[in-house]
């Protein structure tokens, strides 16, 4: 419908689609989030000014804008603030805002400033993009070239992370051109009003809600961008998305489970089920564990022992000293014999391996 | 004295002669002697209701030692006790006479420090990965989590609990500060409890963070008492949590212990293995799996300092009753799994001036 809202937008970010409040917010933003060189933390000023000195200082060529959307990545479109925006996407930003205010994607977490968030933005803003080819193309239907360069792009844009960068040549010096697949990026239907009439109340609904839980049922199919992923309920951190490393096993269990259920701490740890006043003595008491540890306690931890130690394990351990026989050292790593001259009576349950099957390899 | 000059090198230490060409002490900090022969998983100064300086280390080789630190950084080692397992945390008594110890033995223990005798006080199912001392005006008893999902309250004359809560994942971390506990567990549950006359559940906060949780701390407000809590995460993350924030904005998240090393492709994302706040100023530290400990001002939110970066993993860290000393454990927290555990390297305990560095920042 024609009922235009005069109320001036508020200032947000092309690269991440953030809203601020005020526009010195932004440039901030933007030079923290957006310009800021990954590697001496120089805050730069353009994307094409981070871009030139990646290059000149660092040797390096950074293809696409940090932490921004897939399609929004276009480092050699200058924008400051709200300067420089392809005139096509504040439209398309404009519409979307009308549309979004009657959903209003519970966005303003309080947290914002990580890039958890703004992954979680990308990813929502990602199917939709696929979705809304049909509506936004003839939104940027007065650029008579336009629909031809973007559908294409439309179609592959959330698979290719260089669309920005592909899209370069095409735009070149003529900055106020919408980029394509630009109107994709917009969470909600980023539909004129004559489409918005038709569309809105049910597509900027598909548009956001079914969008995001398409991502955490299907999961495979959306394109991870940004550093932190939710982890999937199956109990395995997704410890590498992005362009980040968790340094943290797979495995969703805190550190210190999975250390004790190394073999070389269980021995000493005897089940006590009901509690008992009884003083315990000052010295280890070291009975032999060997009884006491239950076969299930046991079978967890053998599947960390590296795979060399499987065989010589029951013989070597006559010979080598306590920690080869434990499997502390991998393969191929020598360790000198090391002794722990704090854990007097330590040693006596070191009978223990002897009751091991054979182990398989770890794979870590 | 350990005010802002008391620094001194290790080679203060007489009986501690570095002969290592590496430099296992980057930040020059005082050394504790006899540290523990493997990963030290808790550390706790002595409260305030005694005039002296003692520090209780938990470690995996199933010991708790007790050093007195003295004025000029000297540590002496004074007792040690043996548990049927490792260690993973350690309490004092409000009075400081006594100190209690729970791990993977699934029993926790109260150490007499007079009588230097020990007796069993508490029982799980589970290994026992948190332990508190509640004092209040009308009880006082001993606070245990367990990966046996419960959370049992122990009066030290009887053998059952005098209380056991069930909590929906395997306990993670807790903290307690009178009248507040707060207790997180797999799955990244959060509930705060109140403790006045019958602890009990005062409320569930939803995570605010992604990731599985590792360590919680609370902090309290101008009048001293506790109002939220910092909460770290695998994920290199600390959410600063309001337990009823006055404006929803209060809460927030920071990211810490996180490296853009000499690959530039991905950034490493490191563990927070401890928060401790400082007793006068308010401010935090944050010790990390990264090898570095990082103090903070959450009020305006800013960073006040990061350590260099140490041989191994910070894995526990603590303050004096004064503030005048930060105590952080230098070992191996098992984050890349068992096949980097190198019982050759040598675990540190090293105590920081921090008084001054801890202010916070000035409001300019």
């Amino acid at each position: 419908m024609g009922r235009k809202k005069k109320k001036p937008s508020k200032p947000w970010c092309w690269y991440c689609n953030r809203d601020f409040d005020d526009e010195k917010i932004l440039l901030q933003h933007q030079k923290a989030k957006h310009f800021k060189c990954h590697i001496c933390h120089k805050k730069l000023y353009t994307g094409p000014g981070l871009s030139i000195h990646c290059m000149q200082v660092h040797k390096e060529t950074l293809d696409r804008v940090p932490n921004s959307l897939p399609n929004r990545g276009n480092i050699e479109i200058e924008i400051y603030g709200m300067e420089g925006i392809p005139e096509s996407d504040i439209r398309d930003h404009e519409a979307q805002k009308q549309a979004g205010r009657i959903t209003t994607a519970a966005g303003a977490d309080s947290s914002d400033e990580e890039g958890g968030s703004s992954a979680k933005r990308a990813k929502t803003a990602q199917p939709p993009g696929q979705e809304s080819t049909g509506p936004s193309i003839p939104s940027l239907g007065s650029m008579p070239i336009t629909p031809m360069l973007a559908s294409p792009f439309m179609g592959m844009g959330p698979m290719n992370p260089y669309l920005g960068h592909l899209s370069i040549p095409m735009m070149g010096s003529v900055p106020q051109m919408p980029l394509p697949g630009g109107a994709a990026s917009s969470p909600q239907t980023p539909a004129k009003p004559l489409f918005a009439s038709s569309s809105s109340p049910s597509s900027s609904n598909s548009a956001s809600k079914p969008a995001f839980a398409a991502y955490s049922s299907g999961g495979a199919g959306a394109t991870i961008v940004g550093e932190s992923t939710v982890p999937k309920k199956s109990g395995v951190i997704a410890t590498q998305a992005g362009s980040s490393k968790i340094m943290h096993p797979e495995e969703d269990l805190s550190l210190e489970e999975l250390r004790a259920r190394y073999p070389r701490y269980q021995r000493n740890s005897v089940p006590t089920t009901m509690p008992q006043m009884s003083v315990a003595s000052p010295q280890n008491t070291t009975v032999g564990p060997v009884s006491t540890v239950s076969s299930g306690q046991m079978g967890l931890p053998m599947s960390h022992l590296p795979a060399g130690m499987m065989i010589p394990m029951p013989m070597a351990h006559m010979a080598l000293p306590p920690h080869m026989q434990m499997g502390m050292a991998p393969m191929g790593l020598l360790r000198a014999p090391h002794m722990h001259p704090g854990m007097p009576g330590g040693f006596a349950p070191y009978g223990a391996p002897l009751g091991f099957p054979m182990m398989p390899p770890r794979f870590r | 004295m350990f005010g802002s000059t008391g620094f001194g090198g290790s080679s203060f230490m007489g009986s501690n002669v570095v002969t290592a060409p590496t430099n296992h002490n980057p930040m020059k900090d005082f050394e504790v002697v006899s540290p523990p022969d493997e990963s030290i998983s808790c550390l706790e100064f002595s409260p305030a209701s005694i005039p002296q300086n003692f520090l209780i280390a938990g470690s995996w080789d199933n010991h708790v030692r007790c050093w007195e630190i003295d004025q000029t950084g000297k540590s002496i080692p004074k007792s040690q006790e043996t548990m049927q397992g490792p260690v993973l945390d350690v309490a004092w008594s409000d009075d400081g006479s006594k100190v209690f110890m729970a791990g993977c033995d699934k029993m926790a223990k109260c150490w007499d420090l007079n009588s230097n005798q020990s007796i069993q006080v508490a029982a799980h199912d589970a290994p026992i990965k948190t332990c508190h001392w509640i004092k209040s005006h009308n009880y006082s008893c001993l606070m245990t989590g367990s990966w046996d999902k419960t959370l049992k309250f122990w009066d030290l004359r009887q053998q059952s609990p005098i209380l056991t809560i069930n909590l929906p994942e395997r306990c993670y971390c807790a903290d307690v500060e009178y009248p507040v506990a707060v207790v997180s567990t797999a799955s990244r549950h959060l509930i705060v409890y109140q403790l006045e006359n019958t602890p009990s559940e005062a409320k569930r906060i939803e995570s605010p963070l992604k990731y599985q949780h590792r360590c919680v701390s609370i902090f309290k407000d101008k009048k001293g008492m506790p109002t939220g809590f910092a909460l770290g995460s695998i994920e290199g993350r600390v959410a600063i949590q309001y337990i009823t924030p006055s404006n929803p904005k209060d809460n927030f998240t920071f990211k810490c212990h996180r490296s853009n090393g000499t690959n530039q492709q991905y950034q490493d994302i490191y563990a927070v293995n401890d928060i401790k706040f400082h007793p006068v100023h308010g401010t935090l530290a944050t010790a990390g799996s990264d090898g570095r400990f990082s103090f903070w001002d959450k009020d305006s939110r800013t960073k006040l300092k990061t350590s260099e970066q140490m041989e191994q993993s910070i894995t526990a860290c603590c303050f004096n009753r004064d503030g005048q000393i930060f105590a952080y454990a230098v070992s191996y927290d098992w984050s890349k799994g068992h096949e980097f555990n190198n019982p050759q390297k040598k675990n540190y305990i090293f105590l920081h001036s921090c008084y001054e560095e801890m202010k916070p920042r000035q409001k300019s």
